[in-house]
């Protein structure tokens, strides 16, 4: 009896302390936050962590939007690496990504290390190079259509006074996919460079003088200081630039629509080609999947070497 | 002093939110569910300036005039994201009652359950006449019996040659049949080191989408009597003598008898090649003679167009652009009227003359706007040919574009490049 007694106590109790801690939470800033919270938790859940599971559930499927989505097992995936032109789609990514990233930010933080010194005109600079980050990508690929025009264009014009014949930049299967990565890197280099002037900023000064009364010259300074000690930062670009190489569909829509003979056929375009081209829907999403796969891996890559480099 | 918000007014603030977004997401009604009342939605991507004069300020009203009440919202944009547009729009169920489409939607709409199939309206309606459409142009549309859409326009596309460089080069007529072209085509084209002055033949712009070259090269395989698919649509006949012998043809034009560049001349702003006089001969539609007539007027006594040239056969293609009416549609009947209207004879007229589209209706061949030499091309009608009516076109085109860009870049020979777009596409077929 007493013992039932005793459970019964505990039970209310417990419920008492359960209301009691409810009660607190609601009269809380918690509460409050907690609400102010919930609608980007909800819209991020339902616009881009859903997407992405469905994505994946879709890459198992042949789904052509007029049908319901039908199993097929592991056959997209095989598709990926089995198909000559979808294959070749992650060649050219990981090409593009092993020819613009290092360039591209070895440049900006070059350009960014020169902006970051007191010389005249530094400001119209940055703004000079920042430019291309605030043009459309539409208008910068016209622009650059104009300038490797084979026959009217800006570039074979210069090459053609010191004697160098024209090239079709756009046409020519050795020289497209060259040719987008030069729009690329123009185009990110802006936007890397304010990303370095912001991790410059935070090199402390006493270190750079210190150096330099050692009798480091500036080379050796930039190499042996500036670059080490800015490596969280060079991280932070390769990443977001990887990012954004293997995103980039503007330019290729614009500029070679994957062509000539495939060779700006990228990861993106293909996923757009068998999504909106033949509703092929499930391999879409199977490439977009080896996509953010390969993503990932170059990530871990990059952290790894990075992050290893600075513990050493 | 801070505002601070309390429980009780973020609560109220949140509620009011939901409840209107609620109402804003419940209130979108697919654009479609509006056609009742006479509200139409129409999608055009044949968009000109012209066109959309035609449309706006003579088509439209006159339909309004003739359907009080009625209302029409136009969606005018490009072929360039016309297919997403279209996609996205049948995914989401807010398609317009009325769309356009182009040489390869027939049989993927029919395919998708996307189209209202016409068959019972036009059959009921003698007074609009289907007869006056050309039979190819009605095969086209007809899909294992059901008429999918109706066409608005034919892209024929024939030979057009500069008279005066043809005449400088000792010829009077035009080329009638391939050795006739190459005789032309050697005697006009003017070469400049590596590089040209003068295309003997245009074959195909140096830019431009991944279509450029299929297009003409397919032109040139009707020619030789060759064919895209077999008849029962399970195989690729690219790999056939007829296909080869188109190819090696083009092959030769460029690399043997160096007329014609490839990757081709690019066009000078809105003069192509031709109206630039960069070349001497091209295979084009009426749309030549708009662009001369509107950007190059001095070409308008040298430019000609011609009947096609015979090889095996004497043949070109069609490509048969048509008005459909959505199955998002909520009122059927409502939008086959409004699509009746489009494509009477009195307003496809008006429409046609706009942009000196070919007409798809025979009552139309002698139109005010027709000129002599619109009327050749619309002779060229007789020996078209349009596409295989399979649903997945566009995905068997993409094999052959690859396979093409080597053959005449004379990196792979023709008969190797026919025989892996072959295979490829036999590959997509089974798949299917």
């Amino acid at each position: 009896m007493n013992h039932a007694v005793g459970k019964a106590t505990v039970a209310v109790a417990g419920s008492v302390d359960w209301r009691d801690r409810l009660y607190r939470f609601y009269n809380s800033q918690a509460f409050v936050a907690f609400l102010f919270l919930l609608v980007p938790v909800l819209l991020l859940a339902a616009l881009k962590i859903w997407p992405v599971f469905y994505n994946l559930y879709l890459s198992f499927t042949r789904y052509e939007l007029f049908e319901p989505p039908r199993f097929v097992g592991l056959k997209n995936y095989n598709y990926v690496f089995s198909n000559k032109t979808a294959f070749q789609s992650i060649i050219n990514t990981l090409l593009f990504t092993i020819e613009a990233v290092p360039i591209g930010t070895a440049l900006a933080l070059i350009i960014a290390k020169l902006l970051d010194q007191s010389i005249r005109g530094r400001v119209f600079l940055r703004t000079l190079y920042y430019l291309p980050v605030v043009s459309s990508v539409v208008v910068s690929a016209m622009i650059w259509r104009w300038i490797y025009s084979p026959q009217h264009g800006l570039l074979n014009y210069l090459l053609g006074i010191v004697g160098i014949p024209p090239q079709n930049w756009l046409n020519d299967p050795n020289l497209a996919l060259i040719s987008l990565v030069i729009v690329t890197i123009w185009g990110s280099i802006g936007s890397n460079m304010v990303i370095f002037l912001a991790g410059l900023q935070d090199i402390p000064k006493d270190i750079l003088e210190a150096a330099r009364v050692d009798g480091a010259n500036p080379v050796q300074s930039f190499l042996l200081i500036t670059v080490p000690l800015m490596r969280p930062v060079i991280l932070f670009v390769v990443v977001t630039f990887t990012i954004s190489i293997f995103r980039n569909f503007g330019l290729i829509f614009m500029l070679t629509q994957g062509g000539p003979f495939n060779r700006t056929n990228t990861m993106v375009w293909e996923v757009y080609q068998n999504v909106f081209g033949y509703l092929r829907l499930g391999r879409g999403a199977a490439i977009s999947v080896v996509m953010l796969v390969i993503v990932l891996a170059l990530t871990l890559i990059s952290f790894r070497v990075l992050r290893e480099r600075q513990g050493a | 002093m801070s505002t601070k918000l309390s429980r009780r007014e973020f609560l109220k603030i949140a509620s009011i939110t939901g409840a209107a977004t609620g109402f804003t997401v419940l209130g979108v009604q697919p654009i479609a569910a509006q056609a009742d009342g006479g509200e139409f939605s129409l999608a055009m991507v044949d968009w000109s300036d012209p066109v959309q004069a035609a449309f706006e300020e003579t088509i439209i009203p006159r339909f309004v005039e003739e359907n009080p009440g009625s209302s029409v919202t136009i969606n005018w944009t490009n072929w360039g994201r016309y297919n997403e547009e279209m996609t996205t729009a049948f995914a989401s169920g807010v398609t317009p009652d009325v769309f356009q489409g182009g040489a390869v939607w027939a049989p993927q709409m029919a395919r998708r359950g996307w189209a209202v199939p016409l068959n019972d309206f036009i059959s009921a309606d003698a007074e609009w006449d289907w007869d006056d459409f050309p039979d190819g142009l009605k095969a086209d549309v007809t899909i294992r019996g059901d008429i999918v859409a109706v066409p608005y326009r034919q892209d024929l596309r024939t030979l057009w040659y500069n008279k005066e460089m043809l005449a400088e080069a000792g010829f009077d007529e035009a080329p009638a049949t391939w050795d006739e072209f190459l005789a032309v085509a050697q005697a006009t084209t003017v070469r400049d080191g590596a590089g040209f002055d003068v295309e003997g033949y245009h074959f195909s712009d140096g830019s431009g989408n991944w279509q450029r070259d299929w297009q003409p090269f397919l032109m040139w395989v009707h020619m030789a009597d060759g064919k895209f698919l077999n008849d029962d649509l399970t195989t690729c006949a690219l790999d056939q003598p007829e296909a080869l012998e188109a190819l090696e043809w083009l092959v030769a034009l460029v690399h043997e008898h160096a007329v014609t560049s490839y990757p081709g001349l690019d066009p000078q702003g809105d003069l192509n090649v031709l109206a630039a006089r960069n070349a001497a001969m091209q295979l084009s539609s009426a749309d030549m003679e708009r662009v001369i007539n509107l950007y190059a007027p001095d070409e308008k006594e040298s430019i000609y167009p011609a009947l096609p040239l015979t090889g095996r056969a004497q043949a070109t293609h069609s490509w048969v652009n048509k008005f459909f009416v959505s199955s998002q549609t909520s009122d059927a009947t409502a939008s086959w009227s409004f699509l009746r209207f489009m494509t009477r004879k009195d307003m496809l007229e008006v429409y046609s003359a706009s942009n000196n589209n070919t007409p798809p209706r025979l009552s139309l061949l002698e139109a005010e706007y027709m000129s002599e030499k619109h009327k050749v091309v619309l002779e060229s009608a007789v020996y078209a040919r349009t596409f295989p009516q399979h649903h997945n076109l566009i995905a068997l085109f993409r094999p052959i574009a690859a396979e093409l860009e080597q053959a005449l870049s004379g990196i792979k020979a023709p008969a190797d490049a026919l025989v892996d777009a072959t295979a490829a596409i036999n590959e997509i077929l089974a798949d299917d």
